[in-house]
C-alpha cells in the first residue's frame, strides 16, 4: 500500500491515472496530498479534467470542492495584491517589477498554478532599487517581521533579499529579491541574465519566461536545506517542463541561460528526479543538450540517495527507508551550498545560542500557526 | 451500531488503535487519543452515536496525545493532532477535553467548505430551523442547551452549515459546549442531562459539555427547510424584547459570523440574497429563556 500511495499521487500529478481508486485509497489519497500542499492540486486536476471521466465519490468530491474554494479565494488575493504593491512601487523603480516563483505562476497563468497556495510573493528588483521600493512599501503598510539585528545585518550582507515585509493589516508577507541566490554562497548568478528573461502579463507586472521559470524553480530546489514541500515542488518542476518540453525555442533557451549562469548541475538534478521520483519520462536528447559531463560515481550516487528520498511524498503512509538520514544530508548540504564553511559555522552558532535562549525563557511571541480563521469565541 | 452498544474493552481498543470512527451524518471524524479522562468522556458525550470499526473512510482523523518532547515532564500538556500534524500549541492537560472538541471545530472550519458555514446555534421545531448567530456572551449555548432540553431538535450548538444547492440547513450535531455561570444553571434547569466534567480556567473560563439528546443525535442526517434568524442578546434583568431586523444588519451580521463566506465569492452572497426575503429576521433581547422559547415557539407554529 506504501509506495502504492507515492504511484498513485505521481500519476494523477501527471495526468497518467486510468483506474478508479477503493475508498480507503481515495482516503490516503487526500491525506498525503494535504500533508504535501497538493491538495488544491490533485482537485484541480480531477475535477477540471472532465475528459478522464473519473468516478469520484461524493465524500472525496466535498474535500475537492473545498479545497478548490481555497485555491480560487487565494488566488484572486494574489493577483490583487500584486496589483496593490505594483501600482505603489513601480514608480520608483527603474524596470518592469517581475514577479517570481508561485505568485509568477499565478499571475503568468501557467500551468503550474493550478492548484498552488504558498505563503509569501516573491519579487525581483534591480538591486540599487531596492532603497526606494522598501521606502515605498514601509509607506503603504509593509513591515519588517524581524527586529533582531543579527537577523537585519544577514539579510543585508549575506543574502539575495530584504527582510520580509508584512502587511500589518492584510498579513500578506512580500519577499523582494535582488537575486535569485544568496550572495555569499559565491553561486550568484549575473542577475541580468535571469532579469532579461522576462515577460509580460496582464497585470502589469513581469514574469520569467518559461525557460527560465523552470531553472529557477530547478535552481531553488536544489539549493534549499529543507524539503517539506520536496514532492510539490518536483509536482511544479513537472508543470513547468509540460510547458517547454515541445518548444525547440525554449529548450535552447533553457540550456544556454543554465549554461551562462552556470547552473547546469541543478538543470540535470532536476531532469534526473522529475524521472526518478516522478515518473517522468525525460526524452535521451535532453541528456545531450548538456555542455558539462554530467556527474556520475559517488557524487551522483550520493545525490540519488539524498533526493530520491527528500523529493518522496512525505507521509506516514509513504513508507521511505532512511528518509531521516537523507534528510540531514540534505539539510547539511544546502546549508553548505549556500555559505562558505566559517560563515556557516558562525550563522550556525548565532542560530543556536538564540534558540538555548528561546527554549529557556519559553517562546514569547506565543504565534499560532492557523492557516485560517481560529474558531471563534462561543 | 451506536458506542453505547460497543462493549467497553471493544471501545478502548478501538479508541486506542485508531479505529474508531464516530458518524455525525455531514462528516465521519476518526478519534483517538492518549488520554484516558478524554476517552471516557467521549464515551459519555457520544453514547448515542453511530460508530464504526475499521471503516474505509473518515473525513478527518484527530487525536488528543501528550506531547513527546521533553515538556511532558515538567507541566503535563496535550496537543490537538490532525493527521498526525500538530495545528496549534498545546493546552494544559487539564484542558485534553475542550481541545478535542475545538479541534473538531477547527478542522471543519478550516478545510470543510463544501457548505457555507455560519457560528450559529441551530434549532427546529416543526420542520422550521431557526439559526441564532451570535458573538460571545450573547447567551447562545445557554439557550440552545435549553431549547434542546425542551423539546426543539438540536442541529448544532456551533455552526449552521448551508447547502448553497438545496437551500437546506444540514446538522453537525455535537455535545454544547457551556461556559461559566451557565454550566449550574443548565444543571439546575435540567438535573437528568449529562454534563462532563468542568474543566477550569481555559481561555473561554470554566467549560463542560453537555450530552445531545438522543432523538436530535439520530437525526443528524435529516436536513431542515430555514425558516428564521434570530440573534439573541442575554441582558441581566432585562423584559424580554423583540425586534425585527432588515435584510442588510442581517446580512452584515452573518458576515461577520461567518467561517467561510469569503470562499464562495459571488455563489455565496447571492445564495444568501435569494434567501433573506423569505426568513423571519429578528433580534431578541432578554433574561429568561422560557419567555424568549414561548414567543419562537408561536413563530414556528404550523
Amino acid at each position: 500500500m506504501s509506495r502504492c500511495m507515492q504511484k498513485i499521487l505521481t500519476d494523477i500529478l501527471t495526468g497518467n491515472h486510468s483506474d478508479s481508486l477503493s475508498t480507503s485509497e481515495w482516503r490516503d489519497v487526500i491525506l498525503v496530498a494535504r500533508a504535501n500542499s497538493l491538495l488544491p492540486r490533485v482537485a484541480s486536476i480531477l475535477l477540471r479534467d472532465k475528459a478522464k471521466n473519473f468516478h469520484i465519490p461524493s465524500q472525496v468530491h466535498a474535500h475537492f470542492v473545498a479545497s478548490i474554494r481555497h485555491e480560487t479565494l487565494f488566488h484572486n488575493q494574489v493577483k490583487n495584491e500584486v496589483k496593490f504593491v505594483n501600482t505603489k512601487i513601480s514608480e520608483a523603480l527603474n524596470r518592469k517589477l517581475i514577479v517570481l516563483k508561485g505568485a509568477g505562476y499565478v499571475v503568468a497563468d501557467s500551468c503550474a498554478a493550478k492548484g498552488r497556495i504558498f505563503s509569501d510573493i516573491d519579487l525581483l528588483v534591480l538591486k540599487s532599487d531596492i532603497p526606494k521600493v522598501e521606502r515605498a512599501l514601509h509607506l503603504f503598510g509593509f513591515v519588517s517581521d524581524t527586529q533582531s539585528e543579527y537577523d537585519q545585518k544577514y539579510y543585508r550582507e549575506w543574502a539575495h533579499e530584504i527582510p520580509p515585509l508584512r502587511h500589518f493589516q492584510r498579513g500578506t508577507v512580500l519577499d523582494v529579491h535582488h537575486n535569485i541566490i544568496p550572495i555569499v554562497s559565491g553561486r550568484a548568478p549575473d542577475i541580468d541574465l535571469f532579469i532579461s528573461s522576462t515577460r509580460e502579463t496582464e497585470y502589469g507586472v513581469e514574469v520569467l519566461r518559461p525557460a527560465a521559470m523552470f531553472l529557477h524553480s530547478a535552481i531553488h530546489l536544489f539549493f534549499s536545506e529543507e524539503f517539506t514541500n520536496g514532492f510539490r515542488d518536483l509536482s511544479d518542476l513537472s508543470l513547468l517542463l509540460d510547458e517547454i518540453i515541445d518548444d525547440d525555442v525554449e529548450l535552447s533557451y533553457l540550456f544556454s541561460l543554465a549554461g551562462n549562469t552556470g547552473f547546469e548541475n541543478e538543470l540535470f538534478l532536476a531532469f534526473r528526479y522529475l524521472e526518478r521520483v516522478f515518473d517522468r519520462q525525460i526524452p535521451a536528447h535532453i541528456y545531450r543538450r548538456f555542455k558539462q559531463p554530467l556527474p556520475k560515481g559517488i557524487r551522483l550516487g550520493l545525490n540519488d540517495f539524498i533526493f530520491g528520498k527528500v523529493l518522496a511524498a512525505n507521509h506516514r503512509l509513504v513508507d521511505v527507508t532512511f528518509r531521516g538520514l537523507a534528510q540531514w544530508l540534505a539539510f547539511v548540504r544546502g546549508h553548505l551550498l549556500k555559505m562558505p564553511f566559517n560563515i556557516l559555522v558562525k550563522h550556525t552558532a548565532s542560530k543556536l545560542w538564540r534558540s538555548i535562549v528561546k527554549s529557556v525563557t519559553g517562546d514569547v511571541e506565543n504565534r499560532h500557526h492557523v492557516q485560517r480563521k481560529d474558531v471563534k469565541e462561543q | 451500531m451506536l458506542l453505547s452498544e460497543l462493549a467497553d474493552t471493544q471501545y478502548l481498543n478501538a479508541v486506542k488503535e485508531s479505529e474508531l470512527n464516530i458518524e455525525f451524518g455531514l462528516i465521519s471524524v476518526n478519534v483517538s487519543s492518549s488520554f484516558s479522562q478524554v476517552t471516557k468522556t467521549i464515551a459519555e458525550l457520544y453514547r448515542d452515536y453511530e460508530v464504526s470499526v475499521h471503516s474505509d473512510w473518515f473525513d478527518f482523523n484527530i487525536s488528543v496525545e501528550k506531547p513527546s518532547n521533553f515538556r511532558r515532564f515538567i507541566r503535563s500538556q496535550a496537543v490537538f493532532k490532525l493527521d498526525g500534524h500538530i495545528p496549534f500549541k498545546p493546552l494544559p492537560s487539564a484542558h485534553a477535553y475542550p481541545l478535542f472538541e475545538w479541534g473538531m471545530n477547527w478542522c471543519v472550519a478550516n478545510f470543510y467548505h463544501k457548505y457555507l458555514i455560519f457560528h450559529a446555534a441551530v434549532l427546529e421545531k416543526n420542520g422550521k430551523a431557526v439559526i441564532f448567530p451570535a458573538p460571545p456572551g450573547s447567551g447562545k449555548s445557554t439557550l440552545c442547551a435549553y431549547l434542546a432540553m425542551s423539546g426543539w431538535r438540536l442541529l448544532s450548538d456551533e455552526m449552521a452549515v448551508l447547502d448553497t444547492e438545496t437551500g437546506k440547513v444540514l446538522p453537525f450535531v455535537r455535545p454544547i459546549c457551556l461556559k461559566n455561570n451557565s454550566i449550574s444553571l443548565v444543571k439546575d434547569w435540567f438535573p437528568e442531562a449529562f454534563i462532563s466534567d468542568i474543566a477550569t480556567d481555559t481561555q473561554k473560563g470554566d467549560v463542560a459539555h453537555v450530552r445531545p439528546p438522543a432523538d436530535s443525535v439520530r437525526r443528524c442526517a435529516e436536513s431542515a427547510d430555514l425558516f428564521a434568524v434570530v440573534f439573541p442578546k442575554y441582558a441581566a434583568g432585562s423584559t424580554t424584547e423583540i425586534f425585527s431586523m432588515t435584510q442588510l444588519s442581517t446580512l452584515n451580521m452573518l458576515i461577520e459570523n461567518a467561517f467561510n463566506f469569503d470562499l464562495f465569492g459571488h455563489e455565496g452572497f447571492e445564495f444568501i440574497s435569494r434567501k433573506l426575503p423569505n426568513l423571519l429576521l429578528l433580534e431578541a433581547t432578554y433574561s429568561n429563556v422560557d419567555e424568549l422559547r414561548n414567543i419562537l415557539e408561536n413563530e414556528v407554529q404550523i
